[in-house]
């Protein structure tokens, strides 16, 4: 038994001993899980795939002042913010799009540009034209602005991500006679490709498939900067079919997330356009899970082999709000570029990045090593808070 | 030996003409078709990669000329921007030419353009803007 005091005292000494969620596998089979599990402090994870449920709150002091946006109407380079809150605070969601883009008028739509590329954008330190309406009052008189802000000239900026860190998602395919346009990518007709999301072993909540490290207070890697568990995202389920290991087989855990975006870098938030379906934003978020015991240190051990995933007919059953699986794949089916899905030999493509997830967690490794990063304890860890949410 | 690629648009006509065996038997050209829209009685477009002698090339490039087939170069061209690519492969399944390869150790996608036919499908499917037209690049 290990306590975050003490690996954090380690961190502090510079004596820490971290490993990748791919790396702790290799470690264990040379040394054994008791070794391991005296000599490896934390495992690092990492995922980075589009998170429509992203967005950032800006509040535009001294940019804007003297004007009452709440009730008003804000444009962030003629993309739509969010005005139902104080005089200067606005949300801008990923999905958000410009009023005058067609969306999918002509079919399928382009969706070159929405809120997740002004988020890519400001987070590059470019400057974002500003247009705000209000009806004015006697403290705020102002009625009409336009003119640029900057991350720089912002009051505060932060990331604020209702649901992120999908723990397992849906293999999308497509058994119909024509293309279809979705949020898992472009689908091609009979089983011509299976899309699938998610960083298999390296993702957060496959190494803590219970959520007894992580929780409310838990620091992260968050869009190259650093980040906090708020509470569990929407769509959060834990009590869903899980392989024996503890691996959720459908759809299941999520987080809320939150970050100062002035230190987040464009590499890790990107504008992501999906064609006949809209706008959203790839988010880098990468989580340590500190060994504590021989439990904790297990899970981390799941393989790309261990992770069953369902995969769904996108061309049918999906948008009829049937969610029937038709077979489980693993992700290291998904990974070697081809599934076999009823007999037929399928190619797949991933949304997510598994190459970057892998730079997450190393980059993470980094930042505890050299003392940059020290673990939190949750103040409600993922499992207590999820129990009574089915 | 000089290999390029082409757009052949054939005025309608002659597109019901056996132009494409005259190329091969004449003129001792290797075609290799990349995309066709044939219709009798309208115009007809082929891309076609061609690879033969010079001296033949240019002897067919005349003998085209002479039946009044359109001959433009394809300059317009797939591009991967390798700084705009985060390597998420959506992009692999379905190109026909598997223009896309992934190093399945590192993860990492790349882009053999020799192999592309001009398809487009690429550019529907990548969510990132690391896949352009070079024609668009050449706007901006």
């Amino acid at each position: 038994m290990k306590t975050i005091e003490e690996i954090n005292a380690k961190i502090k000494k510079g004596k820490v001993v971290v490993v990748t969620a791919e790396e702790i596998i290799e470690v264990v089979k040379e040394k054994g899980v008791k070794k391991t599990l005296q000599e490896v402090d934390v495992v690092t994870t990492g995922t980075f795939s589009p998170m429509c449920s992203s967005g950032i709150l800006l509040n535009l002091k001294p940019s804007v002042s003297l004007m009452k946006l709440g009730g008003g109407e804000v444009y962030l380079n003629s993309v739509p913010a969010y005005c139902g809150l104080a005089a200067a605070d606005i949300y801008l969601g990923a999905t958000a799009l410009p009023e005058d883009d067609p969306r999918n008028k002509v079919y399928p739509g382009e969706f070159k540009y929405g809120g997740g590329h002004v988020i890519e954008e400001l987070v590059a330190g470019k400057d974002i034209k500003i247009e705000a309406y209000a009806y004015g009052t006697h403290c705020y008189p102002r009625t009409e602005y336009t003119g640029f802000i900057n991350i720089h000239s912002l009051n505060n900026a932060f990331l604020l991500n209702p649901r992120n860190v999908y723990q397992n998602y849906n293999v999308a395919v497509n058994l119909s006679h024509k293309v279809f346009y979705t949020y898992m990518g472009v689908l091609l007709p009979r089983l011509g490709n299976a899309n699938y999301a998610t960083a298999g072993q390296l993702s957060p909540l496959f190494n803590d498939p219970y959520g007894k490290t992580i929780g409310i207070g838990t620091r992260i890697f968050l869009g190259g900067g650093i980040g906090y568990v708020i509470w569990y995202g929407t769509q959060h389920r834990s009590k869903v079919p899980r392989t024996n290991k503890g691996i959720p087989t459908r759809p299941a855990g999520t987080l809320a997330l939150i970050g100062n975006l002035k230190q987040m870098n464009s590499y890790w938030l990107r504008g992501v356009s999906l064609k006949g379906y809209g706008v959203s934003l790839a988010v880098g978020v990468g989580i340590p899970i500190p060994l504590l015991d021989e439990e904790i240190l297990y899970y981390t051990l799941v393989t790309n082999e261990d992770i069953h995933m369902p995969v769904v007919d996108y061309g049918e059953a999906y948008p009829q709000g049937k969610e029937e699986v038709l077979e489980e794949v693993t992700y290291a089916e998904l990974q070697s570029g081809e599934v076999e899905i009823g007999g037929k030999k399928v190619p797949t493509g991933s949304l997510s990045s598994y190459a970057r997830a892998r730079e997450v967690a190393e980059i993470l490794k980094r930042w505890i090593k050299e003392g940059r990063f020290t673990l939190t304890q949750p103040s409600v860890s993922l499992e207590e808070l999820g129990v009574s949410y089915g | 030996m000089v290999k390029r690629k082409y757009l052949l648009v054939f005025p309608p006509q002659v597109v019901e003409q056996p132009i494409t065996y005259h190329l091969i038997h004449d003129y001792h050209l290797v075609i290799n078709i990349l995309k066709a829209s044939v219709t009798p009685g309208k115009k007809g477009k082929l891309t076609v990669e061609v690879e033969g002698e010079e001296e033949n090339l240019r002897q067919a490039m005349n003998y085209l000329a002479s039946l009044k087939v359109e001959i433009r170069p394809v300059i317009e061209g797939i591009k991967w921007l390798e700084e705009r690519c985060v390597h998420c492969t959506a992009c692999v399944p379905g190109c026909p030419g598997q223009c896309f390869v992934v190093n399945r150790e590192t993860m990492h996608v790349s882009f053999i353009e020799e192999r592309c036919i001009g398809c487009k499908h690429c550019l529907s499917v990548c969510a990132y803007g690391a896949i352009i037209l070079m024609e668009e690049e050449n706007m901006t």
